[in-house]
């Protein structure tokens, strides 16, 4: 087994505290400047897309959401404080939208999670068989998960959001959060104790 | 993997990168390798165009930009009223009409004045006729 290293986490890009551009461009926004938004779009999409893809497990419906989130926070950008970080209020807008969302659609997340091996067929047969077989183990180990837990391990371990960014996601303490990471952690090495000493 | 006892309620753990490699292994494609990041800008971007609340407070030049027909109408509209005012101020009243009026029937009265024996001329004036050329009362 030899998982390649993870991406580089995408809230990274976003997690700073707001410089003096974006709270420009909040400003010029609240004044009626619509192209002042397209710097926070750019800004922010990437990690509004993982949050929304943790929550629906599709890509098609995660854009669709992520769409609606920025026009959400546009509308509402006038009540919205520049001496705060747009982001984590954003995200909460997603995660917001994303569990609505996912209550009212059909079965598209099965057919995204069948349609996913595109890194495995890449590969030679016998390296796309075993990739499968640790997709499968890890994808089970997630599923066992209770969803917060789920979510936020693969949103601080994997996308790189913060336990305060995640919290806000969720509308808990972060407290609370480092309690789920910590949880979902645990579990995870139980479950996934073989693929760890056969990769050791 | 790392030590699961560090843990704090106060401040976050490291990243677990031997976990975070495991659970990227089950998330090929990882998520938004597929997703075409400029036509999802555009899209949102262009629909944001669309939605731009109006009540905004603007700069005044927006706002003079926003009026200048109405401020163009009104302007003319100002400018024809004032030269109506103008015209009427310049018209002649009625009481220099009268007054204009009156070298007329002096001539006239000079002319009968002139020619006392003239019939028709003096049946004019005793019949009142001088008031089809003014209406100036000599009083």
């Amino acid at each position: 087994m030899s998982p390649g290293s993870p991406d580089p986490p995408v809230a990274r890009q976003a997690a700073e505290p707001p410089d003096a551009n974006e709270t420009d461009a909040i400003s010029r926004v609240q004044a009626g400047d619509a192209d002042a938004f397209d710097l926070i779009v750019r800004r922010y999409m990437r990690p509004a897309y993982a949050v929304a893809f943790r929550v629906l497990g599709h890509r098609e419906d995660a854009e669709d959401v992520v769409q609606e989130a920025f026009l959400a926070a546009l509308a509402n950008i006038g009540s919205f404080d520049t001496t705060r970080r747009f982001g984590p209020w954003l995200y909460r807008i997603v995660l917001t939208r994303g569990l609505n969302f996912r209550k009212s659609r059909s079965r598209r997340a099965a057919e995204q999670l069948e349609d996913g091996g595109v890194a495995s067929r890449e590969a030679g047969p016998a390296a796309a068989a075993e990739q499968a077989g640790l997709r499968e183990t890890v994808t089970t180990a997630l599923a066992r998960l209770p969803e917060r837990q789920r979510m936020v391990v693969q949103l601080f371990d994997l996308d790189g959001f913060s336990g305060a960014e995640i919290a806000a996601m969720l509308g808990v303490s972060p407290g609370t959060v480092r309690w789920y990471l910590h949880e979902a952690r645990q579990a995870l090495r139980r479950m996934l104790a073989h693929l760890q000493e056969a990769s050791g | 993997m790392n030590d699961s006892s560090r843990w704090s309620l106060d401040q976050d753990p490291p990243r677990d990168d031997a976990l975070a490699r495991l659970l990227a292994a089950a998330d090929q494609p990882p998520p938004g390798a597929d997703v075409d990041w400029d036509r999802l800008r555009a899209a949102i971007v262009r629909r944001a165009h669309l939605r731009v609340p109006a009540s905004a407070p603007r700069e005044w030049w927006d706002v003079v930009v926003q009026w200048r027909r109405l401020a163009a109408a009104a302007s003319i509209a100002a400018l024809l009223a004032a030269a109506a005012l103008l015209w009427q101020a310049d018209a002649p009243e009625p009481d220099l009409a009268l007054t204009d009026a009156a070298p007329e029937s002096a001539a006239l009265a000079r002319v009968v004045a002139s020619y006392p024996d003239d019939a028709v001329l003096t049946s004019m004036l005793e019949q009142g006729h001088a008031d089809e050329f003014t209406s100036w009362d000599p009083r």
